[in-house]
Order: C-alpha cells, then sequence, then structure tokens
C-alpha cells in the first residue's frame, strides 16, 4: 500500500556517514610520496659502460631516434662509446631499447620527476645516464632487480595502514633535483 | 528594560549595523573554509590545507582571485541590469542577517522585530527578482531559463514554507523572532512540537536556497551554471558567496526557529542577564547552526545529482502543499482547543509526532510522478496496461 517513502535517502545518508570517517586518501605529493611500481620505466635511463659494446641496437630500435650513440676504434678491435645521449623529451616510454639490449647493458632508472623549463635540459649526456654504485634500475624487462626494489604503495594500502608514506630511495629524489 | 547603549536607532544604524554586516562577512569566509574541509571528508579528501595555517587563508585567496579576475560583461546583455542583479542578490540575504536573534532581546544587543517572520518572507523573496534581473539582463538563453526555473521554484515552494511558518507563528502567540525563541525556551523546541511543519520548511528552504537535491537554477551540466552563465570576477564572486550565505541564513532561521535559537530549555534562569547573557546566547545559537549546517552538507553530498523537472515540481504542489495546510490545521485546532501561547502544553508532541510520521506515510502514495513511472512488475508479468 505505501510506497517506499526515503529509505533510498536513508540509506545513501549512512553510506556517506560511513565514507566521511574514512581516512583521507589524498598524497600530499612534495611532503608524500608513493613508492613507484617496480616495474616503472623511469624517465632516464641507466646506462652500464662495462657491458656496453657499442652496437647500437637501442639506437636501431629507437621509434622516435632518440637516442644518439657514437663510437670510435678501440685498442683490441672493439667499439669506444664516445657519445651516449638521450633526448627524454622526445621518448615514448615504449621500452624497445632496454627489451633489444643483446648485453643487458641498457636499463629503466626509477626518476619520474623531471619537470625542466628548457627542453634542452631533458637532453642526457652519457655523464647523466652512466650506471653507478648506487643507481635505482627499475625490474622493467629485468626481473632479477625485482626482489632488492620496495614493495610498490597502493592507496588502499595507504588507508588501512595509516603510514606515513615517503619516497623509498632518497637517491632519486636528489638526483631528479639537479639540472645538468 | 532599558537598554544601554542601542535603544535609539542611530546607535543601532551606526555601530551594530556595520559589526553585523562585517562580522557576518568575516565569520562566512572562515565557515566557508570549514563548509570546504567538512565537504572533503564526504570524498575522502582532506580539502584545501595549503595557504595559511590548516588553510585557513584559502577563501580569501579565492575570493582576492575572483576581485583580480576580468570583469567581461558581454555586449548584447543590458548593462544597468546586468550590474544591479548581484547587489538585488546580496542585500537581501545581509538584511535577513538583521532579523537573526543571535541574542535575547531583553540584554539590549540586538533588536527585536514584532513582524520577524513577516520581514523574513518578504526580503528572501527580492533574491528572486535579483535572479530574474541576473537572467534576463544576461540575454542568454540558459540564464533565463536557470532564472525562470529559480522564480518556479519561489512560486511553487513559498507556500509550503510560508504555511509551515504560520503554524509556528500560531504556536508562538507571536512573529517577533525573539518572541518565538522565547516561546521555545518555555514550551519546547517546535521541531519536537510540530516535526512536520519541520521537515516541510526545512525541505522548502533547501529548495528556495538552491541546495544539492533541487538545485535547478544553476545546473551545471544543463544550463552552463544558469544565471552565472554570463557573469565573471566578482559579481560571479557575488553569486557565489550569496549561494553559501544562503545556507548559513537557512541554518540560522532553522536553528532559531525550530531548535529554540539562543536558548536551552530552561536556561532562562541560567543564562546570565544583559552583555554576558548575549554572549551566551550567541554560542548558543551557533553550535544550533553548526549542526544544521552539517546535516546540510551531508545531505547535499547524499544527493549531488537532482530530480527531474516534473519531479520537482510534483513534490512541491502534490506532496509538500498539501501536508503543510493539513499541518497548520493540526496547530491551529491545537492552539485553539489547548489555550493560547503562553501555556501552551508540551505534550502535544505525543499528538503531533505520529501525526507527521502517519501523514507522511499516507500522502508518500501521491509523491509518484505520472507519466514518466513504469510499473515494472506489470510490466514483468505481462500486464502492459499497468505501464
Amino acid at each position: 500500500m505505501f510506497v517506499p517513502f526515503g529509505k533510498g535517502i536513508l540509506k545513501g545518508l549512512r553510506i556517506t556517514l560511513i565514507h566521511a570517517f574514512r581516512r583521507p586518501i589524498t598524497t600530499q605529493y612534495p611532503e608524500e610520496k608513493l613508492t613507484t611500481s617496480k616495474r616503472i620505466r623511469g624517465v632516464k635511463l641507466v646506462w652500464d659502460s662495462q657491458r656496453c659494446t657499442g652496437c647500437a641496437t637501442c639506437a636501431k630500435s629507437c621509434l622516435q631516434g632518440n637516442i644518439v650513440i657514437r663510437t670510435s676504434r678501440g685498442d683490441h678491435n672493439n667499439y669506444i662509446v664516445e657519445e651516449f645521449t638521450l633526448d627524454a623529451g622526445r621518448c615514448i616510454f615504449c621500452g624497445l631499447c632496454v627489451e633489444s639490449c643483446p648485453y643487458d647493458a641498457l636499463f629503466f632508472g626509477r626518476v619520474y620527476e623531471t619537470v625542466e623549463y628548457d627542453r634542452q635540459k631533458l637532453i642526457y649526456s652519457i655523464d647523466d645516464l652512466t650506471r653507478d654504485s648506487d643507481t635505482a634500475i627499475s625490474a622493467y624487462y629485468h626481473p632479477e632487480f625485482a626482489d632488492a626494489l620496495p614493495e610498490q604503495t597502493l592507496l588502499m594500502d595507504r588507508e588501512h595502514t595509516g603510514i606515513h608514506l615517503t619516497f623509498s630511495s632518497p637517491k632519486d629524489t636528489s638526483s631528479s633535483g639537479e639540472t645538468n | 528594560m532599558d537598554a544601554p547603549v542601542f535603544d535609539n536607532w542611530w546607535g543601532h544604524f551606526l555601530l551594530f549595523a556595520p559589526i553585523c554586516i562585517f562580522g557576518a562577512l568575516t565569520f562566512l569566509l572562515l565557515f566557508l573554509w570549514f563548509d570546504r574541509r567538512y565537504w572533503a571528508r564526504y570524498q575522502i579528501r582532506v580539502g584545501p590545507n595549503r595557504c595559511g595555517p590548516w588553510g585557513l587563508l584559502q577563501c580569501l585567496a579565492d575570493g582576492l582571485k575572483m576581485a583580480l579576475k576580468e570583469d567581461i560583461i558581454p555586449s548584447k546583455v543590458d548593462k544597468f541590469l546586468h550590474g544591479l542583479a548581484p547587489l538585488l542578490i546580496m542585500f537581501p540575504v545581509l538584511m535577513v542577517f538583521a532579523i537573526i536573534p543571535f541574542a535575547n532581546a531583553r540584554s539590549g544587543v540586538v533588536p527585536d522585530l514584532n513582524i520577524g517572520l513577516i520581514y523574513l518572507v518578504g526580503i528572501t523573496s527580492i533574491v528572486g527578482i535579483g535572479l530574474l534581473t541576473a537572467g534576463w539582463a544576461s540575454s542568454n538563453k540558459w540564464s533565463l531559463v536557470g532564472a525562470m526555473r529559480s522564480i518556479a521554484t519561489m512560486v511553487s515552494y513559498e507556500f509550503p514554507v510560508v504555511l509551515s511558518l504560520v503554524g509556528v507563528g500560531l504556536m508562538a502567540g507571536t512573529l517577533s523572532m525573539n518572541g518565538i525563541v522565547e516561546a521555545q525556551e518555555r514550551n519546547g523546541w517546535f521541531i519536537l512540537l510540530q516535526p512536520l511543519g519541520f521537515l516541510i520548511f526545512f525541505v522548502g528552504m533547501m529548495a528556495e536556497t538552491g541546495r544539492s537535491p533541487f538545485d535547478f537554477m544553476e545546473c551545471e551540466s544543463e544550463l552552463g551554471c544558469g544565471v552565472n552563465t554570463e557573469y565573471s570576477g566578482l559579481r560571479f564572486g557575488i553569486f557565489q558567496m550569496v549561494e553559501f550565505m544562503e545556507g548559513v541564513l537557512m541554518s540560522f532561521i532553522v536553528a532559531t526557529l525550530f531548535l529554540g535559537g539562543y536558548s536551552f530549555p530552561g536556561s532562562q534562569g541560567i543564562f546570565p542577564e544583559g552583555a554576558l547573557g548575549a554572549v551566551f546566547g550567541l554560542i548558543a545559537v551557533m553550535i544550533k547552526m553548526f549542526i544544521v549546517y552539517i546535516f546540510l552538507g551531508w545531505i547535499k553530498c547524499t544527493m549531488p545529482g537532482r530530480l527531474r523537472i516534473d519531479q520537482w515540481m510534483g513534490f512541491a504542489w502534490k506532496a509538500l502543499l498539501p501536508l503543510s495546510v493539513l499541518n497548520l490545521i493540526i496547530v491551529a485546532f491545537e492552539v485553539v482547543a489547548f489555550g493560547g501561547a503562553p501555556n501552551f502544553p508540551a505534550w502535544v508532541l505525543f499528538i503531533n509526532l505520529p501525526a507527521c510520521i502517519i501523514l507522511i506515510m499516507l500522502w508518500s502514495r501521491f509523491w509518484t510522478t505520472g507519466g514518466g513511472r513504469i510499473n515494472v512488475r506489470a510490466v514483468r508479468q505481462g500486464h502492459t496496461q499497468g505501464a
């Protein structure tokens, strides 16, 4: 006999009240940073000077032609890489260079904060890309790095644990600020 | 009864009015911050927290931004009316703040207007004229449609609101806001004594001020913000501020008329007389206003969408208007039967609350709207004539 009156409204009020007492999932970005995925395709490539033979497979595979590699002849009938330049401003992060490297000498880095006022500053030279002992390397196409990397933080984890999150590797954040 | 400073009109005009206006505006800026932080919690956000401590200066920054933006006046608008409309909307809302009893009038700090309810109804109606002016002067279809919708709201929802206000006036035996609060101090809050009137007034005021389930006058998706379409800069800021102020004002009026205003039941002997009592009264009415506003925000976040236009008109004419007439009849009968205002018995609560529930349940049959509704069960069973 009675048409349901206001029942839906009361249900909705209950739902919104439950949501009102949830923990905000907002990440206060410059102060709090979420840990990125283990397989992030970062802006900077990481180039291993020991393993690279200068075969330039990466440069050939690049769809955009972003990678410039210039070599000279070494003493033992080998190539010496004199220039390895990446125009990260034109990179589409397809990952073909990393996947095509026959000697596992090219990786994705984990840096993602590389905003510049000048596009010229996004062209990285061989010194910017060379792998140090403590350069963070993404596990993209190289799952052997995955175990050492921290777990990705999800917003869901943040809500339930309430941990104050910071970016896991401070090395990356400090290097991202420099202008080179 | 001889009030110290404020017993003459010039004292009121020079001292109280500026304090009231600037105090109200400053308070509104701070309250807007609270409002945004509060709404953010419903969306699992944090809200503005960057400008100043805890983001307190965010609203000031937004106001400055509004003031510094270019004020674009389209070439085809009626320039005089286009400029006049924001003022026509803003000043009535500020004027209604004058009759809200923030404290007992016997303390001599706030005025007491003996026809407060009539003033309230009359002044708030000017807002509709301002909206129509804005919509007409903008020479924009969306603006005009939004303005006509707001006028339709005013016309439809004014009846239930005024009829429930008449119930309040009957029960209190006076039209003065201060007298109504004193009557509630004696007899109990009117939200308990006439719950049906409270519900009708609350919904009607929500519709008139354009709160969320009833924001037909500026539906962003359909009308491109209605009358706001051709406004920019400070004038748009005024529209936004007025919309927010109307919400605060509605909370104050509900707190005053139905929740006992500046008093608590039996607080006559506890609150001191004079200016100190006025401060206590201000705190009391602020707390009640906060509670009402929080409830308003809760409703807004629950129903961010809006009704269809026939549902919206049908709700006013088929549900609220008959119910408000019935409420008025019940209250009038009780006033005649149980004696006049000063000794109105509090136990009519036990008549009015069941009457409210039963009437709403009975009337819920008429809340359905014709035409758009399909009887799903009948269609499923093959009785297509039920469709």
